[in-house]
């Protein structure tokens, strides 16, 4: 929900590695992020962060890695894939590697999958073999929401 | 800068000479264990030390020191020691309620350790221990005691420590938490 995203971050992890000339820090073993209902759980993740914190991103990797969030609409919204990055700036996820992401039901699967949960702004992409899938549940609800959520698939 | 460099570490050892010899004249308190004293004490100690290429590697300060030369061993109470990483503009400020080097070599540093970051852009600003062994040859750090680091906008929390100071890296061995702030 957009009240995560004031949240502090959390990390937990067994151990950690920092390499301070290139400003990285890496997260090792049974790592878990949480920022509010936001949960990534992967077997490594990496900090990126520029001096001038223009540049902030957490790549997390897994077999799969993990990620969920409880959006506005109070569903909540699932994904896995080989590496997830999410930029703290823009609150941009890209899913990469087997990616999936679904929702009560609803499903897209797809070699990379790009949220931006505060525009609420989806985009997926197939691979060279792959095309891309995408399962609608149809709901109850009403149909001007629905249209909200389209997907543009790429070739 | 050959002759700057030997004419200051001669007038170094001359002032550090005059301090030891009014320092032997004053009356010696009983030392701590009455078997082994000192052979010599120093107090308000300022050393410094170079590397093989005469580069400043570390700078010593203490309340005061006690030095065993049978046991190799020198005590210091109130220690702070400033690192200058080989390759790195930054430098690391170690201090710690007592330190003991041994062999002139490995520094053992106790109860309120605190590591502090100079460089003002270092992501990690203070790291807090009980205790730390710092090798002064390959200013490698090492620490099996809860951790606790500080940085600009997170804190974060583990057991056991392993730096590599000359080459800004730095492993937080178990049980590792953090919390970022988000701006």
């Amino acid at each position: 929900t957009e009240a995560d995203f004031t949240q502090p971050v959390t990390v937990s992890a067994d151990r950690s590695s920092g390499d301070f000339t290139n400003r990285t820090l890496e997260y090792i073993d049974n790592v878990q992020i949480t920022q509010g209902s936001l949960k990534i759980l992967a077997d490594r993740l990496t900090l990126e962060s520029s001096e001038d914190k223009s540049h902030q991103v957490m790549i997390a990797t897994g077999n799969p890695a993990t990620y969920q969030q409880m959006m506005d609409n109070g569903l909540l919204a699932k994904a896995q894939a080989n590496e997830i990055r999410y930029d703290i700036n823009t609150q941009d996820l890209i899913m990469t590697g087997d990616a999936e992401l679904s929702q009560e039901g609803s499903l897209v699967r797809g070699e990379t999958i790009s949220y931006n949960a505060r525009l609420q702004r989806l985009t997926a992409q197939g691979s060279a073999d792959e095309q891309i899938t995408t399962i609608f549940m149809p709901t109850e609800r009403n149909n001007d929401e629905q249209e909200q959520q389209q997907t543009e698939p790429q070739p | 800068m050959k002759r700057e460099y030997w004419i200051g570490l001669i007038l170094l050892a001359l002032a550090a000479g005059l301090y030891w010899r009014s320092v032997q004249l004053e009356e010696q308190a009983p030392a701590f264990d009455a078997s082994s004293e000192p052979d010599f004490v120093a107090r308000a100690l300022r050393t410094r030390s170079y590397d093989a290429n005469g580069r400043l590697a570390a700078e010593i300060a203490a309340d005061s020191m006690q030095h065993y030369q049978q046991e190799a061993l020198t005590e210091f109470d109130q220690p702070i020691y400033l690192i200058y990483p080989e390759d790195q503009p930054g430098v690391w400020k170690v201090q710690a309620t007592s330190g003991r080097l041994q062999q002139n070599r490995y520094l053992l540093l106790q109860q309120q350790v605190v590591i502090t970051a100079i460089e003002p852009e270092e992501p990690l600003r203070t790291i807090h221990t009980d205790h730390l062994t710092l090798d002064l040859e390959t200013m490698v750090m090492t620490s099996d005691a809860p951790i606790r680091a500080e940085g600009e906008l997170f804190t974060l929390n583990a057991t056991g420590l392993w730096a590599d100071l000359n080459h800004n890296k730095i492993e937080l061995q178990h049980d590792v938490n953090a919390t970022y702030q988000v701006q």
